[in-house]
C-alpha cells in the first residue's frame, strides 16, 4: 500500500451516481489509491487536466455532458490524450461499447458485472506499467 | 189470183232483202280492216288482266253480235222459208214464181255464207282457240287450237271434248258445260288446264256461250292460253304466301293503319308482343291510345306522345326508334317504327308500324352501362386510393424513369409530379440502403426489370430535396403486359420514420430500464462483495459494526429503489399496453388531500421543506366528489408532491392547491425548485427524462414518475400541464371531472 499522499496512484472517477462513486472510492481507497471523484463531466475534465490522474473511470449517462463528450475532450487534450480511460457504465448496448472504444476508451466495463475488487484489479493492471 | 196472192209475197221478200242488206251493212264496220286490226292489236297485249278481260269481253261481244245477227238472219230465213212453203202450199204458186222466190232465198243464203266466211276468217286468224262442242263432242276447232293442244284438227274433231282437258278439270268442265246447255247460270269465265298431245298441261281461260249449231244447241268456247298469266298469278300467289309467312312468322309486330288511322291489319307477333286482349282490326288508333286498358293486358308506358307521333307520320314523316315499356312480368321494352304509305300523288293513304322487343337489348345495354359504371366506379376508387394512400406510389417505365406519382409522392419528395416525371429515382431522393450503399449503386428498380421478381420489402434512408431525412419501407413490384413482359415497375414507398423512432424509443427504453435496474444492483452487489471479502473488517469485530450497518442501510436503500423501479416499470408496461384498469369509486376530494398531506408532513419536515395547503381549501372543495381509483389517484398526488419536495430542497416551499371550476376539480402542486429549462418542458412527461442537476442526489428518481402521473390523469379523463420558470420553481396543474358537489 502506498504511504505518502504524493506516492499514491491517482485515479479519477467521473461518476454522477453518488452511491456508486462512494462504493468505488471506498474500495480503491482501501486498496491505497488516491481517488478523485467528479459528479459532472465538466468537473471531471477540470480535475483530469489539473491533477493528471494515472487512470480515469468514466461514466456515460450523466447530466449536462455525457461520458462520450468528456472522452472526446480528454483525448483531444495533450495532458490526457494517452491516459488510460475505462468506461464504467451500466449500458451494455453494442453500439455504445463500439462508440466508446472508437472514441479512445481503453476498456468498456459494465458496472453490474464487476465487483469493486475487479475494478481495483483493473486499476492495478492499467497503472502497473508506470 | 196467184199473182195477187204473190204480191204480198214479193213485198215481204223485198222487206227481208232490205233487212238483210241493212244487217250486213251494220256488220261491215265491225269487220272492217281497221276494226279487225285494232282488235288483234288489243289481243296481242300481254299481261294485264283488265286488258285481257276487256279484250275477252270485246271478242265475246263481237261474237254475240255476229251470232245474234247470224242467228236472227237464220231465224228469219227459216221463218221466211216456212212462210214461203206455207204460201206455196196454200196459194199454189206457179213454178216460176217459186223458183224465183227460191233463188232469192239462195241469194240470201249466200249473203249469209259470205258473212259466215268472214266470221270464219276472224275465227281462224284470232289468237284465241275457238271450239264448238255439241253432244259432248268437238265439232269445230280453229287452227289456234292445233297449236295449243298439238292435236291435228282432223284427229280432234268428233272426239269427246273432255279428252283435251286435264283429268282433274274434266268434271268441272263437264258440269259447267251441262249447266250452260240447260240454261242455268254459269260463271262468265273459268279456268282449266288443257292436256296437250304430249301430255303437257296448258292453263287456259274459257269463255263460252250457248249457240245454235246446225239447228241444235251447241257450246262455242273461246279458249285463251293463260300460261303467262297463270305463271304470273302463281308467282303472285307465291309472293303472297311468302309475304303471309313472313307476316306470320316474323318476330316483329306489324300493323297497318288506313288513312283514318284504323287498324287494317296486324300480325300474330304484334298480338303476342303487346298481349292484345281483343281484335284491333277496324279500331281507330286514337281510340286504342285513349283506352289501352281495354285492349292491352298490361299497362303500356310510352315515352313519346303517341298521338303526336301518329300526327307526324300522317303528315308524311317516318318516326323511328320510339321506345315504350310494357309493364308485363317481367316488363318488356318495345321499340316502334312508323312509316307513312303514300300514293302516286304523295298523299298519305296509310301508315305501317313495326314493333320490336328490345328488352334483351335494353337489358344488355343496361347491364353494359352498369358494368361501365362499375368500371368507372372502380377506376375512381382506384384513383382515389392511388391519390389518397399514405404510401407514395412511383411507377417506372423500362427506361427506369418515373412516369407516374401520386400526391403522397409529392409530399414525400416536396416536389410536384411534373417535376418528378421523367427523372430517375435518385434524382428525386438522395437515397441509401441499410448497408450504406447509395442509389443507383443499389438499384431495386433495375433488379425487378432484370429478374422479373418483386422486391417485397426494403428499407432506405431518403433525403429529399428539402434535406428532410426519412426512413422508408419500399416494395417494388413488376407490372406485366398482356405478353407477360414487364412494362412497368411500381414502387410503394412508406414513410417508416415514426416506426423507426418508435423502435428506437422502445430499445432506448429497454436500454434505460436495464441501466436503471443495474445501478442499484451494482451498489448492492458491490457492498456485499466488500463485506464478504472482509474489506470492511472482520464481521466479529465490534468496531467494524458501524461500517456494516452503514453498508446494510445502503443495500436496503438500493433494494427499495430497485423494488420501486420494478413496480414502475410494470406500471409503464401496463399503461402502454392499455392493461391498466381503474377501480372507480366516488371519493371526497378533501379526504384524499388530507390523507396525502398527512403522509407527507413528516417527510417534508425531515427534508426541511414547508408543505403548505391552500388556507381556504376546506371551504373550496368541501363536499366535492370525484370518481377515481383511490390508490391510483393518490399515486398522482404522491408522485407530484414527492417530486416537489425533492426539487424544492432544504428550506424550500411546496404548495398544494385545489379548486372547482366548470365541472372540473383543479389541483396544483408548486415547488420552489430550480425550474425546468424550456427545452426540457415538452419532454418532461416522457419516460426517463429528468431535469438535470436540480435535486439532491439521494432523492434520485426512476425517471418514470411523471410519465405514469400523466397517464393516470388521462385515464381519469383529466389533463396535466406544467408551468415553470427557471429559478422560480415549477407548478404542476391537472384537473379531473367533478361528479358531485356544490
Amino acid at each position: 500500500m502506498a504511504e505518502g499522499k504524493e506516492d499514491k496512484i491517482k485515479v479519477l472517477l467521473i461518476e454522477d451516481e453518488q452511491e456508486v462513486a462512494q462504493l468505488y472510492k471506498l474500495k480503491l481507497g482501501l486498496d491505497g489509491y488516491e481517488v478523485l471523484v467528479a459528479d459532472r463531466g465538466q468537473l471531471g475534465l477540470d480535475k483530469a487536466f489539473k491533477e493528471s490522474p494515472e487512470l480515469i473511470f468514466l461514466d456515460i449517462k450523466m447530466p449536462e455532458m455525457d461520458g462520450f463528450d468528456v472522452l472526446k475532450k480528454l483525448r483531444k487534450n495533450p495532458k490526457t490524450e494517452s491516459t488510460p480511460i475505462i468506461i464504467l457504465s451500466n449500458f451494455d448496448e453494442e453500439d455504445l461499447i463500439e462508440k466508446g472504444l472508437t472514441l479512445g476508451a481503453n476498456e468498456y466495463l459494465i458496472k453490474s458485472q464487476f465487483t469493486p475488487e475487479d475494478i481495483s484489479a483493473k486499476v492495478k493492471t492499467w497503472t502497473k506499467e508506470n | 189470183m196467184v199473182d195477187n196472192k204473190y204480191e204480198p209475197k214479193n213485198k215481204e221478200l223485198k222487206k227481208y232483202k232490205n233487212f238483210v242488206a241493212k244487217q250486213i251493212a251494220k256488220l261491215f264496220p265491225v269487220f272492217s280492216k281497221a276494226a279487225v286490226g285494232d282488235f288483234s292489236k288489243r289481243l296481242k297485249l300481254p299481261g294485264k288482266e283488265n286488258e285481257f278481260t276487256s279484250v275477252f269481253t270485246g271478242v265475246n261481244e263481237i261474237l254475240q253480235v255476229i251470232r245474234g245477227n247470224v242467228g236472227e238472219l237464220k231465224e228469219l230465213n227459216k221463218k221466211l222459208t216456212k212462210k214461203i212453203e206455207a204460201r206455196t202450199e196454200k196459194t199454189t204458186l206457179s213454178g216460176k214464181a217459186l223458183r224465183k222466190e227460191l233463188r232469192a232465198h239462195k241469194k240470201t243464203e249466200r249473203a249469209l255464207m259470205e258473212s259466215q266466211g268472214r266470221y270464219a276468217t276472224l275465227v281462224e286468224k284470232g289468237n284465241d282457240g275457238i271450239v264448238i262442242i255439241q253432244d259432248g263432242l268437238l265439232k269445230f276447232a280453229n287452227t289456234r287450237m292445233e297449236k295449243l293442244t298439238g292435236f291435228k284438227l282432223s284427229d280432234a274433231i268428233r272426239k269427246q271434248f273432255t279428252k283435251f282437258i286435264a283429268p282433274e278439270f274434266r268434271s268441272l268442265a263437264l258440269q259447267i258445260h251441262k249447266k250452260r246447255l240447260s240454261g242455268k247460270p254459269v260463271p262468265k269465265t273459268y279456268e282449266v288446264d288443257l292436256l296437250t298431245k304430249m301430255g303437257k298441261k296448258v292453263p287456259v281461260e274459257i269463255s263460252a256461250s250457248l249457240i245454235n249449231h246446225r239447228g241444235r244447241k251447241a257450246i262455242m268456247a273461246l279458249i285463251r292460253d293463260i300460261t303467262e298469266r297463270h305463271e304470273a298469278e302463281l308467282d303472285l300467289q307465291e309472293e303472297k304466301k311468302k309475304l303471309d309467312a313472313i307476316y306470320k312468322t316474323v318476330k316483329e309486330g306489324l300493323a297497318l293503319y288506313d288513312k283514318d288511322g284504323r287498324v287494317l291489319f296486324m300480325n300474330p307477333s304484334l298480338k303476342k308482343l303487346f298481349s292484345v286482349k281483343t281484335n284491333l282490326v277496324g279500331v281507330a288508333r286514337e281510340k286504342i291510345v285513349k283506352n289501352r286498358r281495354k285492349y292491352f293486358k298490361y299497362y303500356l308506358e310510352r315515352y313519346d306522345n303517341s298521338l303526336k307521333t301518329q300526327e307526324r307520320v300522317y303528315s308524311g314523316k317516318p318516326v323511328s326508334n320510339i321506345l315504350m315499356k310494357l309493364h308485363s312480368k317481367p316488363p318488356k321494352y318495345i321499340e316502334a317504327n312508323y312509316v307513312p304509305i303514300k300514293d302516286k300523288e304523295g298523299t298519305v293513304v296509310a301508315m305501317s308500324a313495326s314493333f320490336r322487343d328490345v328488352t334483351l337489348l335494353k337489358n344488355q345495354a343496361e347491364k353494359i352501362s352498369r358494368q361501365l359504371l362499375e368500371v368507372e366506379r372502380q377506376r375512381n376508387r382506384m384513383r382515389a386510393i392511388f391519390e389518397n394512400v399514405e404510401e407514395a406510389v412511383f411507377i417506372f417505365d423500362q427506361s427506369l424513369k418515373i412516369i407516374r406519382t401520386n400526391s403522397a409522392c409529392e409530399l414525400m419528395a416536396a416536389s410536384s409530379e411534373e417535376e418528378m416525371v421523367g427523372k430517375y429515382y435518385h434524382d428525386v431522393f438522395k437515397c441509401h440502403d441499410r448497408f450504406g450503399h447509395y442509389y443507383p449503386d443499389f438499384d431495386p428498380v433495375t433488379k425487378v426489370f432484370v429478374t422479373g421478381e418483386a422486391v417485397p420489402y426494403d428499407e432506405h434512408l431518403h433525403t429529399s430535396q428539402d434535406k428532410k431525412e426519412i426512413w422508408v419501407g419500399v416494395s417494388y413490384n413488376p407490372i406485366f403486359n398482356a405478353k407477360g413482359n414487364i412494362e412497368q415497375v411500381i414502387s410503394i414507398v412508406r414513410d417508416i420514420t415514426a416506426i423507426k423512432e418508435l423502435e428506437k424509443s422502445k430499445s432506448e427504453f429497454v436500454s434505460m430500464a436495464s441501466h436503471e435496474l443495474r445501478t442499484p444492483l451494482t451498489i448492492v452487489n458491490g457492498y456485499l462483495s466488500l463485506l464478504l471479502n472482509g474489506d470492511l473488517g472482520d464481521l466479529k469485530n465490534e468496531n467494524a459494526r458501524t461500517n456494516f450497518l452503514t453498508v446494510l442501510q445502503k443495500v436496503q436503500n438500493e433494494t427499495t429503489r430497485l423494488t420501486k423501479l420494478v413496480a414502475e416499470l410494470l406500471n409503464v408496461s401496463r399503461i402502454e399496453e392499455g392493461r391498466l384498469r381503474l377501480n372507480l369509486r366516488k371519493v371526497s376530494v378533501l379526504n384524499i388531500i388530507n390523507e396525502v398531506r398527512e403522509e407527507f408532513t413528516p417527510i417534508a419536515a425531515m427534508k426541511g421543506v414547508r408543505l403548505n395547503l391552500d388556507s381556504q381549501i376546506n371551504s373550496k372543495i368541501d363536499g366535492f366528489l370525484v370518481e377515481v381509483d383511490r390508490n391510483r389517484f393518490k399515486e398522482i398526488l404522491v408522485n407530484l408532491i414527492d417530486n416537489a419536495i425533492k426539487y424544492s430542497g432544504n428550506g424550500g416551499d411546496v404548495r398544494i392547491g385545489c379548486y372547482k371550476s366548470n365541472g372540473k376539480v383543479f389541483f396544483s402542486v408548486q415547488d420552489s425548485g430550480f425550474g425546468i429549462p424550456e427545452k426540457m418542458r415538452s419532454r418532461i412527461f416522457d419516460k426517463f427524462q429528468q431535469v438535470p442537476g436540480s435535486y439532491l442526489k439521494e432523492n434520485k428518481g426512476t425517471g418514470l414518475g411523471l410519465f405514469i402521473v400523466k397517464s393516470l390523469v388521462e385515464l381519469h379523463d383529466g389533463k396535466i400541464w406544467v408551468d415553470s420558470r427557471v429559478g422560480a420553481g415549477t407548478t404542476f396543474n391537472f384537473y379531473i371531472p367533478l361528479v358531485a358537489g356544490k
